[in-house]
């Protein structure tokens, strides 16, 4: 494969030749080239490591894609495609430059299928707006990353996200049943079916959640699925972690599958609780349980009185229960704000999202702790405890000497130890740029042949979206380098540009 | 066979082979290995010396597939029978490919959970065969396909080398999602040695409403009239009256010879499966020309037994057997069951469809005279019903037939554009076409 970077590609030394193509296609007014212009998009939701691209363009069809990605193509420039740009692993920074293609005009709900729930759309739209649109026939699309009010179908697609309600419905994958993408050819395919199941192997499910690696997706069908008529939230308050996360154990264990099982640990109350967010949590709660189930009118009292024996037995000191939609949202708002509440009580901070066996989670919180004591740096942590899917966030401040070495190195010992109890690296967020470095940590160099085997059916000359996922250097079980080299250093073309 | 046959691990005596015969060949040599590690010798050996592989569980699904071009070695996994890992709070198992399905929900049991899948071959097959051929059942419509729930795997590269994608963690996007290239590979890719899976509590009631329905517009009816109400079944069947039929010989639920039956499952805490099958009585009655409600759940699993498994409707009768799998969208399935009832005619046989409905998966049955005019008119039949759901991207796959048919049918019948994306991943992992020579879609 080739794995060489653009530079050394020929690119960019036909620079003026691709833009003039790039207006022939789209006209000027949808081709931004200067640095002006771009260091919008220089970054997604990872601020740590910014790169310009060489152009963003802003395609409008199917056929438009095409004629970009076969520009990229001859000219084997690096392309990649962008949405919302709110990834938080780096999946929208061009690393090796080329064109970004953003996705904002491709943004239409193309059919809602209200017979076989389905809806039909454009890799622009944002997530919430299916739901929206299909709501009047009580449909609704599941997934439901917490950036859902923003982030497009695309870029869900692509990074398969998940959200707090996938504990009970699943994440991307689940709901995705055909795609149409333009692979780096600039061939158009039609993978997967909404009619049964797909013949021969799964097309579909091998390129959700491939990161933009594989080519670019121009248009996706998805499952809506019939909303359940009642809901049931309820916030349990503890003075001890493990009281809290047993009950979350009790539960799975008890054989109810809750919509969303959320935790928030004393950090975050403080936080959340000194912000304009406040929601009346006790400042000297340990932690504090967010619990949603739905279904049927007619057995929601059931599993809730379940639910309420498992709180209740682990020695929960408060339980809230939403009585109306007006207290639901309120119980929410502490879960939902709390990433708005740590900017008040910390300059930076940087979001894991390690995932581990469930039962795993008293022994596993209990080191993180020590692990950010260690190293002098505050964790607060919230997260969806009922998948095990931790999302510890380390506070700093970037202005202190050596501040990000030592966060970079607190969250490899973090991923480390979730990996070494059976879990992964990721359950969300993906792994883009910002954790390539640590793949070597779950899988070995013949794991990771096979996978860049599949990337190479896709993308064999290695220009879409390159440099992400897999490791660029070999034997990391130290701290990844290229990730401590500061931005500048790694591409000094635009430093003049004041940064804000 | 030109190597010593005392290379090869895993030998079984030359007394054995004949227990791997797929569509009447016999393979040169059976092998039973003991490890990843044998398997991966089997396979480098197996490169030098150009045989081709069939991996085996149970051997339930054999007969599916274009016919093998070369059958050098069968590869039993009955030793990957173990359940090597399991923690019930976690809701993550850890089974070896050869382990049978009914051994890992026995396992499962005492602690309420269930792996909620429920292809045909329920108590034979293995959960390799079940994850490598994508078998799904009745459960699919609440619970969805082995996609759903397969969370980590361990394959053998047909070069030998073994892998591991996945872990035993319930979301996970660490990598490619890997575990959806093997769902379904009919074990082209490489060798499947064990999985983790997702597991869900069982439901602490269940009830199944059985009713008959005069005509297919009343079927259409009473489907819509669940599909746009807020009751959630587990599953909803719908047989048409040849089906029916079969379903009363073997457990006589209803005396009714003529009409369409559709059978829903409730499965969830008491109180929301009572109020549903009130619901359903309100919504359907004025359909239906007889119901059955059954609470008792011996009755319910001798029931559900008849309508997932494919032998009654495949065994004891005269002639020749075809088994079709029909994807389509859900609102095709009365019409789509009209075309094949429709077919009766021009067969001078008979027609069982049993469907998925809500899941546009169709199951049909063809029983017809054994006979070349006959047969011409079952491969015409196949491709009338190809080209009429080409537009919706639906699919027609032939399951099971007469061997002596299978070079007049194409069993996939597949020819979309990503056909050629297919190749080049068979072509990528597997260049010599070592793994089931033939037999797949590519």
């Amino acid at each position: 494969m080739n794995n060489a970077p653009a530079a050394e590609r020929g690119f960019p030394k036909d620079r003026d030749e691709v833009y003039r193509h790039l207006v022939s296609i789209l006209g000027k007014e949808w081709v931004l080239h200067t640095p002006e212009e771009l260091i919008v998009y220089e970054c997604d939701g990872l601020t740590l490591h910014p790169r310009l691209p060489d152009f963003v363009v802003f395609p409008t069809s199917t056929e438009e894609v095409v004629k970009i990605v076969k520009l990229a193509w001859q000219y084997k420039i690096p392309f990649l495609p962008r949405g919302a740009g709110t990834s938080l692993s780096g999946g929208a920074i061009p690393v090796e430059g080329g064109i970004v293609l953003e996705f904002s005009r491709m943004n239409r709900i193309l059919s809602i299928d209200y017979e076989n729930r389905l809806a039909v759309v454009q890799p622009g739209v944002v997530n919430l707006h299916v739901t929206q649109a299909a709501k009047k026939k009580n449909l609704y699309y599941a997934p439901d990353p917490s950036s859902q009010m923003v982030s497009t179908i695309g870029g869900n697609v692509a990074e398969n996200a998940g959200g707090p309600h996938t504990l009970k419905y699943g994440v991307t994958t689940n709901h995705v049943t055909a795609l149409e993408v333009v692979l780096p050819d600039g061939e158009v395919y039609e993978l997967g079916t909404a009619a049964g199941d797909a013949v021969g192997y799964d097309l579909v499910g091998s390129f959700v959640g491939s990161e933009g690696t594989f080519g670019i997706v121009t248009q996706i069908t998805v499952r809506l699925l019939y909303s359940p008529p009642a809901v049931k939230t309820m916030l349990a308050v503890y003075d001890s972690v493990v009281d809290a996360t047993k009950t979350v154990s009790g539960i799975i264990a008890r054989g109810v599958v809750p919509a969303a099982l959320e935790m928030i640990d004393r950090n975050t109350i403080q936080a959340i609780e000194a912000s304009v967010y406040a929601t009346g949590i006790p400042k000297d709660a340990e932690a504090v349980l967010l619990i949603e189930i739905d279904g049927l009118e007619a057995g929601i009292q059931q599993q809730m009185e379940r639910i309420l024996e498992v709180i209740k037995a682990n020695n929960a000191r408060e339980i809230r229960v939403a009585q109306n939609e007006t207290e639901r949202k309120k119980l929410w708002a502490a879960r939902k704000n709390a990433f708005g509440a740590y900017g008040r009580i910390s300059a930076n901070y940087y979001t894991m999202d390690g995932v581990i066996p469930r039962s795993k989670l008293p022994q596993i919180l209990q080191e993180i702790d020590d692990l950010g004591r260690k190293h002098g740096l505050r964790m607060a942590n919230v997260f969806h405890a009922g998948d095990g899917n931790l999302h510890p966030i380390i506070l700093y401040d970037i202005n202190q000497p050596g501040a990000k070495e030592n966060v970079l190195a607190l969250a490899g010992e973090i991923l480390q130890r979730c990996v070494e109890v059976g879990g992964a690296l990721s359950g969300e967020h993906g792994i883009g740029l910002e954790k390539q470095e640590f793949m070597s940590l779950i899988f070995s160099e013949a794991d990771l042949h096979a996978m860049q085997q599949l990337k190479r059916v896709f993308n064999p000359e290695n220009l879409a979206n390159p440099s992400k996922i897999f490791p660029i250097r070999r034997g990391c079980r130290e701290l990844p380098k290229n990730l401590l080299e500061s931005s500048d250093q790694k591409y000094k073309a635009y430093q003049e540009i004041v940064r804000f | 066979m030109k190597s010593p046959t005392s290379e090869i691990p895993g030998l079984l005596p030359s007394s054995e082979t004949s227990r791997f015969t797929v569509d009447g060949l016999q393979p040169q040599v059976a092998v039973e290995p003991k490890s990843g590690e044998e398997i991966g010798d089997l396979l480098r050996l197996a490169g030098s010396q150009n045989w081709g592989i069939v991996p085996f569980g149970a051997g339930t699904k054999q007969g599916m597939g274009n016919s093998l071009r070369r059958f050098d070695v069968a590869l039993s996994l009955a030793n990957f029978n173990r359940v090597p890992e399991y923690q019930p709070e976690d809701l993550v198992v850890k089974v070896e490919s050869g382990c049978r399905l009914v051994d890992l929900q026995r396992t499962l049991a005492p602690d309420n959970l269930f792996l909620p899948i429920d292809p045909p071959y329920y108590n034979e097959s293995t959960l390799g065969g079940i994850v490598a051929s994508n078998a799904s059942g009745p459960w699919r419509f609440a619970h969805g396909t082995m996609r759903d729930f397969l969370l980590g795997i361990s394959v053998v590269q047909p070069d030998g080398t073994r892998t591991k994608f996945g872990a035993r963690v319930v979301k996970n996007v660490t990598g490619y999602d890997m575990c959806k290239l093997y769902v379904g590979s009919f074990g082209t890719l490489g060798i499947l040695t064990d999985f983790y899976f997702k597991l869900k509590p069982l439901p602490p009631c269940e009830k199944t409403v059985l009713v008959v329905l005069k005509g297919l517009s009343e079927v259409g009816l009473a489907l819509d009239k669940l599909f746009s109400s807020p009751l959630t079944p587990l599953a909803v069947e719908l047989l048409n009256p040849a089906a029916l039929a079969v379903l009363n010989q073997s457990i006589s639920l209803t005396d009714s010879k003529e009409g369409y039956s559709l059978v829903v499952r409730f499965g969830e805490v008491e109180t929301a499966v009572k109020w549903q099958v009130e619901q359903l009585e309100k919504l359907w009655g004025p359909l239906c020309a007889k119901g059955i409600i059954l609470g008792d759940i011996v009755e319910q699993n001798l029931l559900w037994e008849v309508l997932r498994e494919d032998r009654p409707y495949l065994n004891g009768f005269q002639g020749s057997v075809i088994k079709l799998k029909i994807n389509g969208k859900s609102n095709q399935l009365v019409e789509l069951t009209q075309r094949l009832e429709s077919f009766k005619e021009k067969m001078e046989g008979q027609v069982f469809v049993k469907s998925h409905a809500g899941s546009g998966v169709i199951r049909a049955f063809f029983h017809f005279a054994t006979s070349p005019v006959q047969e011409q008119r079952m491969v015409t039949c196949i491709q009338e019903l190809r080209s009429h759901l080409r537009s919706s991207r639906g699919s027609v796959i032939v399951e099971s037939l007469p061997l002596a048919l299978k070079e007049a049918i194409d069993v996939w019948g597949y020819h979309s554009k990503d056909k050629s994306l297919m190749q080049r991943i068979k072509n990528e992992y597997d260049p010599q076409g070592r793994l089931n020579p033939g037999r797949f879609v590519v």
